[in-house]
């Protein structure tokens, strides 16, 4: 490795607000974000849960995805320090915003002669979700503020960020998150006609990392990874691996995910959700994952660029790895042979082949009976020695599972971690269960002073990733 | 401006602009190459393989047959291999029959969510073939040779790896896929010849100030497209390089009209019967990408020599521009 990798600036974006005061609130405090979505009809699916932040029936169109991006974009090279104009590559980790193209196909639908909906599970839309709660014992009360009140917390967030130096969207060439959200187009002459043909585009990955970089001024290539739950964790090692090759100094990393009812009934017909309304990671009564709205950006730098303008490097990353499989398109393998190979990768590069220095792993813990007994055996692999005292937590137990943005977000959270001196817990965690014999930081938070840490992801197809982080 | 700070603006925006011109910083050994079309109307159309646990559209077996020639004519270490795929916005055939079936009050088919990404028929492809290096998928407005070789030139500096398998996907509409009536609000061409539908107007909105064509390609059609790389020591006949500028081409292509559409595969193609051509006939040749919206072309040599090419050599190559000047 020729130049190390530094970070330098984020922005994050979760169902429990914006920011890193919103994640030690709710990701740090143990406190699951699930409730009944609004955000569309639930009657035909299994369950209306969902970690999506609750303001209002309008809110995926309020949390287009273009806008969280610039939000949290904005926030990462604000803190970041980084001047319009720089050149600096945007790797972008997101599947596309579906909510035009299911608002297209919905008005085609409209043009056509309609047919009843098939409501399989019964009709259990939102205006009965309390009902669902009451006939599930196990299903958590929604921990979540009601609308009006959130959309308060928002502009509290916001304005907070904005006044506290060095974190925001304040600091940066008096550049604010509403001068980019203007930068990324919202609408444009020809009205709902002209909108909705733009909204479309925005299916298209590629097109958000161009409206991004846009959006901030920053000048150099741009990446968009669709690779489903790796993505954007995909996206920061080819940041790493770009940068400590010394092919560029700079690169804003992000990934977004917005609770949406397509992939919402995709991972529904799929009887992937939780069938409690809980993620209980690597618990015994683990019924599955629930969704949740993620949006996150990371500034990675190199050591030398950073120091050369100033910027305070806010955690270095010393190790990355990504491996395959190959055993089955949407199964990970049951002895997380990926994963196990994934992580040694990533310990190999910094150094510590044994993990002697890791102090945490962020695990990718989704909640569901296939990924967590096998995250736990890939995790036994890669480190015999040192599993057992290595504190190990998911933190989709509260924020839900984030897909293309799970790697950004969770970098974020695993970053934290490491300069807070806390570690997140494992919330929902009810029982042990026997093939999951980790410590798993069940539901409390931890103090602890990790020196470096382990995140962790992956994927559909068997695709797994590994990055070590390490506090300055 | 002061002078000086011109100056340092144009040296760093030569510097900017080399840098993204010499996009290999290695060269690269081409060790196989295929393509696959469906229903385009082509003489060499193949019917769609039947994949296990993919149904409907034909991008997961398009993707998989091309890697499966590439893998099967150059059997290799699958834990030293990766693979990477492009595609403007991966399948869009299962997306839209979702969609559709969703908004119509149908329950999701749970094969169309396991099919769902990419991801998934890399899956596939790596049991077969036991590769366990990374898998990647991508996401590109233009044409994904250049971000491909990128790739690879990035990820062959892993010790770890001696191959990487690139590809591309490009779908055409789909009859079942683009509404028979469009809503309303999304609007639709005056012709009643042109390309109509959600693609359609996907591609009008990308396209718009460029100049781009819409695709024409017929409904269920589709193309695919791969190169196997490894490092030019590994035996590969053919190798690929970055030309130093497009200027040692002898002609600047910066200002041509760009032909293709957004999404479109045809650089991997013509890479592809390069190469092909090479293997038969020998020599030199020069591919030039199509401009792109940030940055010129970008141009790579192919050879069946080991050494660099010299001006005589690229002089008297075949030469071949996207750009169609």
């Amino acid at each position: 490795m020729s130049g190390e990798v530094t970070v330098t600036g984020f922005g994050v974006r979760t169902a429990f607000g914006t920011g890193a005061e919103a994640l030690r609130r709710g990701v740090f405090a143990g406190v699951p974000s699930f409730a009944p979505t609004t955000r569309f009809d639930t009657g035909p699916y299994r369950t209306p849960m969902a970690a999506a932040a609750p303001d209002g029936p309008d809110a995926v169109e309020d949390w287009a995805l273009r806008h969280a991006l610039a939000q949290c974009g904005t926030d990462a090279v604000g803190m970041a320090g980084l001047p319009a104009g720089t050149e600096a590559a945007v790797l972008l980790g997101v599947a596309g915003d579906h909510t035009s193209v299911t608002r297209y196909w919905r008005g085609a639908a409209g043009s056509l002669p309609s047919a009843p909906r098939e409501m399989p599970y019964g009709n259990r839309g939102p205006s009965v979700a309390g009902r669902a709660h009451a006939a599930q014992p196990q299903m958590s009360q929604p921990r979540a503020p009601e609308g009006a009140r959130y959309r308060g917390e928002f502009d509290r967030l916001r304005s907070a960020a904005a006044s506290v130096p060095g974190h925001g969207s304040g600091t940066d060439a008096n550049r604010t998150a509403e001068q980019v959200a203007d930068a990324v187009p919202t609408g444009r002459p020809g009205g709902d006609v002209g909108e909705a043909a733009e909204r479309l585009a925005d299916a298209v990955p590629a097109h958000l990392a161009e409206l991004l970089a846009e959006g901030l001024g920053l000048v150099g290539p741009r990446l968009t990874f669709t690779n489903a739950c790796v993505a954007s964790a995909a996206a920061i090692i080819h940041a790493c691996r770009l940068i400590s090759s010394g092919r560029i100094d700079v690169a804003v990393c992000a990934g977004g995910y917005l609770v949406e009812e397509e992939t919402f009934g995709k991972f529904d017909s799929g009887r992937a959700l939780s069938r409690d309304g809980m993620v209980r990671p690597f618990s015994l009564d683990r019924s599955g994952l629930l969704l949740g709205d993620g949006v996150a950006a990371v500034v990675l730098e190199s050591a030398e660029h950073a120091r050369r303008r100033g910027a305070r490097p806010l955690a270095t990353v010393v190790g990355w790895g990504a491996a395959t499989d190959a055993h089955h398109i949407a199964q990970p393998h049951p002895e997380g042979v990926g994963l196990a190979r994934a992580a040694r990768q990533a310990l190999r590069l910094a150094g510590d082949p044994d993990g002697a220095a890791l102090g945490y792993v962020n695990a990718h813990g989704t909640g569901t009976k296939y990924n967590d007994g096998a995250e736990t055996r890939g995790l036994r692999a890669a480190f015999p020695q040192r599993a057992e005292s290595i504190p190990v937590s998911s933190t989709k137990g509260t924020t839900g599972h984030l897909l293309e943005a799970a790697g950004v977000v969770e970098f974020v959270i695993t970053m934290l971690a490491l300069t807070d001196g806390v570690l997140p817990p494992t919330a929902g965690f009810t029982r042990p269960d026997p093939e999951c014999d980790l410590d798993y930081v069940p539901n409390q938070p931890r103090q602890a002073d990790p020196r470096r840490a382990l995140t962790i992801n992956a994927a559909f197809g068997g695709a797994n990733t590994a990055l070590v982080l390490e506090r300055p | 401006m002061t002078t000086t700070e011109n100056t340092e603006k144009t040296e760093k925006s030569e510097k900017a602009e080399k840098a993204e011109k010499t996009v290999l910083r290695s060269a690269l050994g081409v060790l196989a190459t295929a393509t696959a079309t469906h229903g385009t109307g082509r003489d060499d159309d193949i019917p769609l393989p039947r994949l296990p646990g993919f149904v409907e559209s034909a991008f997961s077996p398009l993707a998989y047959e091309v890697s499966r020639q590439c893998l099967t004519e150059r059997p290799g270490d699958g834990s030293r291999t990766a693979v990477a795929l492009a595609g403007l916005m991966g399948d869009t055939t299962t997306a839209d029959l979702a969609s559709r079936r969703m908004v119509s009050g149908r329950v999701h088919n749970p094969l169309l969510f396991m099919q769902a990404t990419a991801n998934s028929v890399l899956g596939h492809t790596s049991r077969e073939f036991g590769i366990t290096g990374q898998m990647v998928s991508l996401s590109t407005l233009d044409d994904p040779v250049t971000e491909l070789l990128a790739m690879a030139d990035l990820l062959l500096e892993d010790p770890e790896l001696d191959r990487v398998l690139v590809l591309g996907v490009e779908l055409g509409g789909d009859e079942r896929g683009d509404a028979a009536v469009p809503p309303a609000e999304v609007p639709q061409p005056s012709s009643g010849d042109a390309p109509r539908g959600r693609l359609a107007a996907v591609y009008r909105e990308l396209a718009a100030g460029s100049g781009r064509p819409v695709p024409v390609l017929p409904a269920r059609a589709g193309l695919a497209a791969a190169m196997l790389l490894g490092r030019p020591d590994t035996g590969a006949p053919v190798t690929v390089r970055s030309a130093e500028t497009t200027y040692d081409t002898g002609h600047d292509a910066r200002d041509a009209a760009v032909a293709w559409h957004h999404g479109s595969i045809q650089g991997l193609f013509e890479l592809a019967a390069a190469h092909r051509r090479l293997l038969r006939d020998g020599g030199s040749h020069l591919l030039v990408t199509e401009p792109q919206a940030r940055r010129g072309p970008t141009a790579f040599v192919l050879t069946t020599d080991t050494e660099a090419p010299t001006q005589a050599h690229i002089a008297g190559s075949e030469t071949e521009t996207h750009a169609h000047q």
